[in-house]
């Protein structure tokens, strides 16, 4: 009987708190010159806001998501961002791997790997 | 106390004392003009040399006078006599050379004639008058006739008179024929005195004595002494004027400064009260805003979001292993991590982003105008900042961050609830990291 208060509680919802996840990006330069990019900050800023609203991310089951983000400079100078869950255990998950580029006076493109 | 007193004392006093020393000086001058001051002058006929008989003779008359004198008048004896058609008898009586340079008598108010009849009829007494327009040289005829008529036997001992009743003769007006404006009674200059038997007195016997002439007056006239004291007043309130006036600019002055005194003390207090309501808001070891003062920041922030403001981002951070540092090292060197902590972020942040030590290791950073993805920009900015600085020699300091946004309408528990989880998030993960608590948003 004395458990019964706390399952209770642990079972009741938390409206208030289930509106907002918690997102972790873990942003890893692959090089100097991807570290020294100029469009490097508003290139972050800008991930960071669509990662955040995408509806694969928002619609996911996690509360908490934590990306290693791996950026570097591709070939035609725009900067390449790479996202894996931190956590392997949800690698297959669709919110769990993205890619993205980003810089050249372009919008930014996110795009979640196992996307259907 | 009682310096200030006599002061106002002495300046009472000073304005009154004028005043009663007008009022003394007033009444002492109409006193005295009343009861002194009198400018009498006595013809005592009895030693006065320049009396001489006379008659009608002069005129074609036959009239007869012998004159003597006693130890105190002139007695006259004389017979009217027909011969001349108005036949008289008088004496006359010079006053200074008798011709042209006379006596002014204009300024008594009164002429008092000690004389006795012997027998009725009226007299004359006639005051010569010189006046250069009308005199001709060594003509006596040519001095002005001011006159007065009188019977001595009806008017009191001696008789009175004031020069208003005298008036110049007509005979010798038309005589003469002089300009009516010249035909007034002028006594400014009197070289001649005559007293004649009148137009009605008997022909035959006659006689009197005449003791004396005296003629009163003040030794100012009305009109001066009454401007003179006009004048006093006058000066006197024009001195009250002007001293009230340096009195009132002195109070002036002394009350400007007295009033920039006051200004200066109500500034120096202004001063020492923001300083105080600044104090009891900061955080005396970090200088950042404690709860307390962050609570205002807060309220005002949220109702400018409440009103369709900008977005607004609450950021919470934590020192890691904060314990471990205050356990080995001591607390000097766990203050000088936050002191130090404190100044890095200070400088790393806007002016208008509040910093909040919230407690412990734990700060806070409140950026109005700034989204959630611009505030996890700066937490990884901040994180990584810390992470390359060096705080304390002794051993790397790193921060765990948790990042969230504003809810229009929230409660400020809510959203310091939200962050803190994040931040937990963010500790739980491995320390060091940012978490962002997101909005879903369209959910």
């Amino acid at each position: 009987m004395a458990f019964s208060p706390v399952l209770l509680s642990s079972c009741t919802k938390h409206p208030e708190m289930e509106d907002f996840k918690q997102i972790q990006l873990q942003w890893n330069a692959a090089d100097d010159a991807a570290e020294q990019s100029e469009a490097r900050d508003n290139c972050v800023i800008d991930i960071t806001s669509k990662v955040m609203r995408h509806p694969v991310v928002l619609k996911s089951k996690l509360v908490e998501i934590a990306y290693e983000v791996a950026y570097r400079l591709d070939e035609k100078g725009l900067l390449a961002f790479d996202a894996r869950c931190s956590d392997d255990r949800f690698a297959d998950l669709d919110e769990c791997s993205w890619r993205a580029t980003c810089g050249g006076g372009s919008a930014s493109v996110v795009k979640f790997h196992n996307e259907r | 106390m009682s310096s200030k007193v006599m002061r106002k004392v002495y300046a009472l006093f000073r304005m009154n004392f004028l005043i009663v020393v007008l009022l003394v000086v007033t009444a002492v001058a109409m006193f005295a003009y009343r009861h002194f001051l009198d400018d009498v002058l006595d013809i005592n006929l009895a030693d006065y040399p320049y009396v001489v008989a006379s008659a009608d003779s002069v005129d074609g008359g036959t009239s007869a006078i012998s004159m003597t004198r006693t130890d105190t008048s002139v007695v006259i004896e004389y017979e009217l006599r027909e011969g001349y058609a108005y036949p008289y008898v008088g004496i006359k009586i010079y006053l200074g050379d008798g011709k042209t340079m006379g006596r002014n008598l204009s300024k008594f108010d009164s002429i008092f004639v000690w004389l006795k009849p012997r027998n009725e009829g009226s007299v004359r007494l006639y005051m010569r008058g010189y006046d250069s327009a009308i005199y001709r040289k060594n003509d006596e005829t040519s001095l002005k006739f001011n006159e007065i008529e009188f019977s001595p036997t009806k008017e009191p001992y001696p008789a009175v008179f004031v020069p208003q009743e005298f008036r110049v003769a007509g005979w010798w007006v038309s005589q003469n024929e002089i300009n009516v404006h010249k035909a007034r009674v002028d006594l400014s200059n009197i070289p001649l005195i005559e007293i004649q038997t009148g137009t009605n007195a008997p022909l035959g016997y006659g006689g009197m004595e005449i003791k004396m002439l005296r003629f009163k007056g003040k030794k100012i006239s009305k009109v001066d002494l009454v401007t003179t004291l006009v004048a006093l007043w006058f000066v006197t309130f024009l001195i009250i004027l002007i001293i009230r006036f340096f009195d009132y600019s002195r109070e002036r002055a002394v009350n400007k400064k007295k009033q920039e005194e006051l200004k200066k003390n109500l500034r120096a207090l202004e001063i020492e009260k923001s300083e105080y309501e600044k104090s009891s808001k900061e955080d005396p070891l970090t200088g950042c805003l404690n709860r307390a003062g962050f609570s205002g920041v807060l309220l005002r922030e949220q109702e400018e979001l409440n009103r369709g403001g900008r977005p607004v981002s609450f950021m919470i951070f934590d020192i890691d292993h904060f314990k471990n540092i205050n356990d080995t090292y001591g607390h000097l060197v766990g203050d000088e991590v936050l002191v130090n902590l404190a100044k890095l972020v200070q400088s790393m942040i806007r002016n208008t982003d509040s910093l909040v030590r919230w407690g412990g290791e734990e700060f806070v950073i409140l950026s109005d105008d700034t989204s959630i993805q611009n505030a996890a920009f700066l937490a990884e900015k901040l994180r990584k900042a810390i992470e390359a600085s060096t705080l304390i020699k002794q051993q790397q300091v790193t921060c765990s961050f948790g990042v969230t946004e504003m809810v229009p309408g929230e409660d400020p528990k809510s959203l310091i609830a939200r962050a803190d989880k994040a931040l937990y998030s963010s500790k739980e993960s491995g320390r060091n990291r940012v978490t962002v608590a997101t909005f879903r948003r369209g959910h």
